[in-house]
């Protein structure tokens, strides 16, 4: 199985060095993603999602963060052993991402077609009135209406979905698109657009084989889109494996925390009231040897606080890391 | 001032593809009255510079000692003649060549290597702000007047060297804006969105960032215009700008300041000049600062 994995990351820590000390953002992470395939990266803010999502890139601002070890293979090569300038061919041409805030992610002062041309002009070197060519053609796969007018739109003309599908035709337009990195594509939106935006992306995807980081804390979008999925917890992976299995028998006390806090999730709604997690994720900076979850976790006994669990494997790659897994009834 | 209005106008897509950021901004400065009639004023100085052969009924270097001091409507000379009999109004319409000309070589030149540092220092951070920051710090140090004397005492007083010392001088500013704002530019969601499609560091800064920076610096130099006519007249007036018999506007009034007493006009019009084109600058600016400020519209 090891061939096929697409994006394979092993052993990723990434720190911030700040005043108040070396604050762990990403710990001992390993994550795979197949080819053609959609891997969910859930939790909830500030652990750790996004940071990964910058490390694949080579993004994570420096100072004050590091990649301070690991590997990011993609297709077999080590993304850190790059130069920055060989960094720069892979972004936007073999990685291309989806950013959170449609709002601003994209450039006021040019029109949008201008800036779907860039992507042709700098990975195909295109001239300018063929990328402009190109561009219509992109904002039509999006499905913008009147795309040859709308390419003339200046970002602020635009709606909300609209901005993230000219970001998602950004995205795609990269010449061997064989990754996508979506961070929390669809969290700006209103439902309804959402759900399009979804579709188009799962649809997209299937057409030209690509794989799909998708980043979210929004656990229906998991269900609907995801193949796997890994829960991050304080910069550390907690769980992972199939999206059936994570949905169906979840082991760590988090996952089922979230899944709980998930108002159209039957199974784990009791009395009709929500509910929600306890507390909120340590300081990275106060976590101890133990498990990050120890203090919200009710079933959290000396060993947690002591000890980080090692991973407990089932069937099904589904793994995970606790020390009571399996032994907790969460009824 | 409502930007809504303006949408109404042309909702139609086509009409409404047109409309860039700056024409968008230029239809709410049309409505700003006291920004269209600096305009105007600018404008007419412009006009009165380019066409000063055509416009002004004498030559300006013209001597004629039969006729000094002229009063005002002394016709043909209405405003009258200097202390060698020249025309005061072909002066002043031949000094708004060199007046403009101050005001705009100026201001280039600290627009364009103030920013630039700004830009890098900025962008890049490091080794290169901090240096360049500290030269900053030390000329903002200096009166700024003094400062501008001590450049062109050092490169002689020309006229030439008056612009380049006022446009060293006033440097610091467009370099702390700049660089404020690309800072606060450089964390925006859509740099990182254009490094995630591989755009490299130069273009980055030219290309994405620089535009996004160009409104304060835009209102700068549009005051700045004006501040570099006044001080290029106070030169003048020092004796380290233009030198005679250059009709520059600070030098007209310097070297007629004995005469105030018993011929005011000479020193009076040069001055309404100045003040007039200052003026234009300062509204056009102070409206393009309404416009651009996000926090001024409503």
């Amino acid at each position: 199985m090891e061939n096929s994995r697409f994006l394979d990351i092993k052993g990723l820590n990434v720190s911030f060095y700040t005043q108040k000390g070396i604050v762990p953002a990403v710990r001992e992470l390993d994550l795979w993603i197949n080819k053609g395939e959609t891997l969910a990266l859930v939790g909830e803010s500030g652990c750790g999602k996004s940071v990964t999502a910058s490390a694949i890139m080579r993004l994570v601002p420096s100072p004050p963060g590091r990649i301070e070890s690991g590997e990011i293979l993609l297709d077999g090569k080590d993304l850190l052993q790059l130069t920055e300038k060989e960094m720069q061919g892979i972004r936007g041409d073999r990685i291309s991402m989806i950013f959170q805030e449609p709002m601003t992610s994209l450039n006021p002062v040019f029109r949008i077609g201008e800036q779907i041309a860039e992507v042709f002009i700098t990975h195909y070197g295109m001239d300018k009135k063929a990328a402009l060519a190109k561009a219509v053609e992109m904002l039509d796969m999006v499905k913008i209406p009147a795309p040859e007018k709308r390419v003339k739109d200046y970002p602020h003309q635009l709606s909300g979905g609209m901005r993230q599908r000219v970001m998602i035709a950004m995205a795609l337009s990269s010449p061997n698109p064989g990754l996508m990195i979506a961070d929390e594509p669809t969290t700006a939106l209103d439902v309804t657009i959402q759900a399009q935006i979804l579709d188009l992306m799962s649809e997209l995807q299937k057409s030209i084989q690509m794989s799909l980081l998708l980043i979210t804390h929004d656990m229906g979008v998991v269900a609907e889109m995801a193949n796997r999925v890994a829960v991050m917890y304080a910069g550390r992976k907690v769980e992972s494996g199939d999206v059936y299995d994570i949905f169906e028998n979840p082991m760590h006390p988090y996952t089922v925390g979230l899944l709980n806090s998930m108002p159209s999730n039957e199974k784990y709604r009791h009395a009709g009231r929500l509910e929600a997690i306890e507390g909120n994720v340590p300081g990275l900076l106060e976590i101890g040897k133990g498990c990050p979850f120890e203090n919200r976790c009710k079933y959290a006994k000396d060993i947690c606080r002591e000890k980080f669990p090692d991973i407990k494997e089932s069937g099904n790659g589904h793994a995970v890391w606790c020390h009571f897994a399996g032994e907790i009834n969460f009824g | 001032m409502n930007p809504i209005k303006i949408f109404k106008a042309g909702s139609d897509a086509e009409t409404r593809a047109a409309e860039s950021i700056w024409y968008e901004n230029w239809l709410l400065l049309k409505k700003n009255r006291s920004a269209m009639f600096g305009l105007y004023i600018i404008i007419f100085f412009v006009f009165l510079a380019v066409f000063a052969p055509v416009v002004a009924p004498f030559d300006p270097y013209l001597q004629n000692i039969d006729l000094r001091k002229m009063t005002y409507f002394s016709w043909p000379y209405i405003l009258g003649t200097d202390d060698f009999g020249r025309d005061i109004l072909s002066r002043i319409i031949y000094g708004s060549r060199i007046s403009l000309v101050i005001g705009f070589f100026a201001v280039s030149i600290s627009l364009v290597f103030g920013s630039l540092v700004g830009l890098i220092s900025g962008f890049y951070g490091g080794w290169f702000d901090r240096i360049a920051m500290r030269v900053i710090d030390i000329m903002l140090a200096f009166p700024y007047i003094l400062l501008t004397i001590v450049i062109v005492a050092l490169l002689g007083p020309t006229l030439l060297n008056a612009m380049i010392a006022i446009g060293i001088a006033r440097l610091p500013q467009y370099t702390r804006i700049m660089r404020a704002s690309v800072l606060a530019e450089k964390e925006a969601e859509y740099v990182e969105a254009e490094r995630s499609l591989g755009v490299g560091n130069l273009e980055l800064m030219f290309m994405s960032i620089l535009p996004n920076c160009l409104a304060p610096i835009i209102v700068q130099a549009t005051l700045g215009v004006g501040s570099a006519i006044i001080e290029s007249a106070a030169l003048s007036f020092l004796g380290l700008g233009a030198q005679p018999p250059t009709p520059e506007w600070g030098l007209m009034i310097a070297s007629a300041r004995e005469f105030v007493s018993n011929a005011w006009w000479i020193v009076t019009f040069p001055g309404i000049a100045i003040v007039l084109v200052v003026l234009g600058f300062n509204l056009l600016g102070d409206g393009i600062r309404d416009v651009l400020d996000p926090r001024l519209k409503d």
